[in-house]
């Protein structure tokens, strides 16, 4: 999990720094990523591995959120 | 045991000077990447759980739901249109997507320059996956035809579902509408 920490960290950051909404894509990706190749080899790409980029999407966009909130926060404070 | 709110109060008041004395020391950027740091490791306990316990769990019952509606659907007459219980279940799973995808697509319509085009590749593509998961189709043009339409079944069930929404809501918020100013109408009669 330390992988998907840094991933979602670097990308709050980057969105609190002002980063444009890409990054929530580029995260998804990185995120899925290594499930994605374990699939890949297995030969098991299928529904499990759609959800979780599907899944990766959806935190990588409340990472995303979270930054940008934090960045308003500190703005208004 | 419990606070009263005095003690609540210096709680607050004493977050307030630590954050006071953190954004002096470390400045805007380090306050955020230290609260960042904190807030992403909930963010990423809430994926490990997700990942592990809930999505297994999702998983199956939708794959055992989807199944059991493929078997039915597979048993009252597809099995000589070059359907498999596996095309079937794909085309099930599809238009379920599809429906999600369109009910996705109406909540953003200020990206309606993006949404559109994707819909529709989308929609041709559920043709392409169709064409790869089909069984024996007869080879004639019109067998493949009937083919390609019972495979769309299910997405064409959800644009219609997608439609039926909209116009429903549509109605609703007219006669709302309608309502509140035959109201103010015989208000001011």
């Amino acid at each position: 999990m330390i992988y998907e920490y840094m991933i979602l960290l670097t990308g709050s950051f980057l969105a609190y720094k002002g980063a444009q909404t890409w990054i929530i894509v580029v995260s998804a990706m990185l995120l899925t990523l290594p499930r994605f190749v374990r699939d890949q080899q297995a030969g098991a790409l299928s529904l499990t591995t759609a959800l979780s980029a599907a899944n990766a999407l959806l935190f990588a966009a409340a990472s995303f959120g979270i930054g940008r909130g934090v960045a308003w926060l500190l703005a208004s404070a | 045991m419990s606070c009263t709110a005095l003690e609540y109060a210096s709680i607050w008041n004493a977050l307030v000077v630590l954050f006071g004395v953190l954004r002096a020391a470390g400045g805007d950027d380090g306050v955020a990447l230290g609260s960042l740091a904190i807030l992403m490791l909930g963010l990423v306990k809430c994926l490990e759980w997700i990942e592990r316990y809930l999505r297994p769990k999702v998983i199956d019952y939708f794959v055992a739901h989807f199944r059991q509606q493929a078997q039915d659907w597979f048993n009252k007459g597809l099995a000589f249109l070059g359907f498999r219980v596996y095309t079937a279940l794909v085309s099930l799973l599809l238009g379920t997507g599809y429906y999600f995808l369109l009910k996705a697509a109406i909540r953003f319509p200020s990206y309606w320059t993006i949404l559109i085009p994707f819909l529709v590749v989308a929609f041709l593509a559920i043709a392409v996956v169709g064409y790869f998961v089909s069984g024996r189709v007869p080879d004639d043009p019109e067998a493949r035809w009937r083919y390609c339409k019972r495979f769309y079944v299910p997405t064409v069930g959800g644009v219609s579902l997608v439609a039926i929404n909209l116009v429903s809501d549509l109605l609703v918020g007219l006669s709302a509408a309608l309502f509140a100013l035959l109201q103010v109408a015989f208000q001011s009669a």
